[in-house]
């Protein structure tokens, strides 16, 4: 997923700058807030993984049935 | 007196706190966590990591009152035989402490709570393995808002690994400085740029240290405080990833090589093993402190005869190779930790009182010095009586090898120095001894100048 990366940091700087300054706030606020935003990249991340993984099992059955059709192991 | 008397360093957390009554270590959980204690019970979480030997066991003692009117139950947790700190551990252990909060927070997720805290100082090592030793990290209610214990996760795990990992395997000692671990803003600048292509460091101590700074002086008000539970899965499973990618190369220790290199015959070196399991067996001690071990080998005829050992030395690639020995061998008696014993971990933490010193811990049943005196009394300019007092404070007996001048390895120190070491002598390492010890034995190891001694402490 290593394609990701660009895009994840541009949209993490975008975030952080597009938030209003306002008041007071404990020193865990950083780490809260960032766990949202990068919580949210990896799981668009992983819904995309998800997706993918999806196109390509369709295609995959597609071409050779076969593959799924293995009979189950016992042991 | 210890008949009743309440452990400072679990001031931290309100839920409960630790006390001793009758010198029995009992915790103390408080009518305010009742709900997640009652769920972290009821949902068979306890069960199943008690049963996966994650979390340390308890019973629940249902005649004993507490210590105050706060109380809502006493347990008696199951005790370790020595409390270490992870500026005592090598990378390997700090990274399988790591891997354990983790793994615990998994679970604990699957179950419908969370870990509120992710201290390295929670967790011990206990037969062999990383253990968390606190029943009152959990709650409830906490899957759809981001992780408590993250920045606490990051700052005593993430940070330090990545810094031993990206610049020297010493820089644990830097949690000997930040009681709650590194701040990320000081790792961040610490670790090379290199690090920053690693994209779990980069996300999880570059840009949230920068988070930290941008957010510092900002409000959380009108603020999306949400998170979803797979993205929080997602997250921790990443951290587990970052956590997993740091390896450190396997290089060869300072010392590894030292049986090899020294002036010990295959009789030598086979009569000081004998010598020194006799005098253990002698001893029968519950405790054995092994000081200067290396990677083990002495520290192991104590603890394969069922005693629990520690097997400390000052080279961490040392510590760590012993380490990865006893988690092969599932060895269940010994404790690899890093000493220094020119200055031995101290009293740290609020009113000197949360981490206890290395004396404080003691004393050992037996201490086991061997071929270190030199080291002490050349290295390191210390008089012989100065490391009898130290001993002495530090075990109720002792094996120490006395290693004379014509040594190779005393003669190795002496090369790059001036010899100002006059009183360097048999002679007077005996009546030094004496002050603080009696002689039980004496042995001249076979085809060697060395000489080995078990002592009493007077």
């Amino acid at each position: 997923m290593n394609f990701l990366f660009y895009p994840i940091l541009f949209t993490l700087i975008f975030v952080f700058q597009s938030r209003p300054a306002e008041a007071y706030l404990d020193p865990g606020s950083g780490s809260f807030l960032f766990q949202i935003i990068v919580g949210g990249v990896l799981s668009a991340m992983f819904a995309i993984k998800l997706y993918f993984r999806k196109i390509k099992s369709f295609f995959s059955k597609k071409n050779s049935p076969e593959k799924n059709e293995e009979p189950k192991k016992n042991n | 007196m210890k008949s009743q008397k309440k452990i400072i360093s679990s001031f931290r957390d309100p839920s409960g706190f630790l006390f001793y009554r009758e010198n029995q270590l009992l915790r103390q959980i408080n009518k305010s966590y009742k709900d997640n204690y009652d769920f972290f019970i009821s949902s068979g979480l306890y069960e199943k990591l008690k049963n996966e030997n994650l979390i340390i066991s308890h019973k629940e003692l249902a005649d004993e009152k507490g210590l105050d009117e706060e109380v809502y139950k006493v347990l008696a947790p199951e005790i370790i035989a020595f409390i270490s700190y992870p500026y005592e551990w090598s990378f390997s252990q700090l990274k399988d402490a790591a891997l354990l909060t983790l793994k615990i927070q998994k679970i604990a997720m699957d179950y419908g709570l969370s870990l509120k805290d992710a201290s390295a100082y929670n967790i011990q090592f206990h037969h062999g393995h990383p253990i968390l030793i606190d029943s009152l990290s959990f709650e409830k209610n906490a899957l759809n808002s981001p992780w408590v214990a993250y920045k606490q996760f990051c700052q005593h795990f993430l940070a330090p690994l990545a810094l031993m990992k990206y610049k020297d395997l010493r820089l644990n000692q830097m949690l000997k400085i930040f009681i709650d671990g590194l701040p990320l803003d000081l790792a961040s600048a610490l670790v090379p740029a290199k690090s920053k292509f690693n994209l779990a460091i980069l996300t999880h101590l570059h840009l949230h240290a920068k988070s930290q700074k941008h957010y510092a002086k900002k409000s959380l008000d009108g603020k999306n405080k949400k998170i979803s539970k797979q993205a929080l899965y997602a997250l921790i499973d990443k951290l587990e990833t970052a956590i997993k990618s740091l390896k450190i190369k396997r290089q060869e220790t300072e010392w590894e090589k030292y049986y090899s290199f020294t002036n010990y015959s295959e009789s030598a070196f086979a009569d000081k093993k004998e010598t020194v399991s006799n005098y253990i067996k002698k001893i029968k001690p519950n405790s054995v402190w092994d000081l200067g071990a290396n990677t083990g080998i002495f520290s192991r005829l104590a603890s394969n005869q069922n005693i629990f050992t520690i097997s400390s030395d000052i080279d961490m690639l040392a510590v760590d190779k012993n380490y990865q020995i006893v988690k092969n061998e599932k060895e269940k008696n010994i404790l690899p930790l890093f000493f220094d014993l020119f200055n031995p971990s101290p009293d740290l933490g609020w009113a000197n009182q949360e981490r206890d010193s290395l004396i404080k811990r003691g004393p050992a049943e037996l201490i086991m010095a061997m071929a270190l005196i030199h080291h002490l009394a050349i290295s390191n300019n210390l008089p012989f009586e100065n490391v009898a007092d130290f001993f002495s404070q530090l075990g109720e007996n002792l094996i120490i090898e006395f290693v004379p001048k014509d040594d190779s390895q005393v003669q190795k120190l002496l090369a790059s120095r001036e010899d100002i070491f006059n009183n360097y002598n048999q002679e007077n390492f005996e009546n030094a001894f004496k002050k603080y010890f009696s002689l039980i034995d004496k042995h001249q190891l076979k085809d060697s100048c060395r000489v080995l001694y078990l002592m009493s402490k007077k």
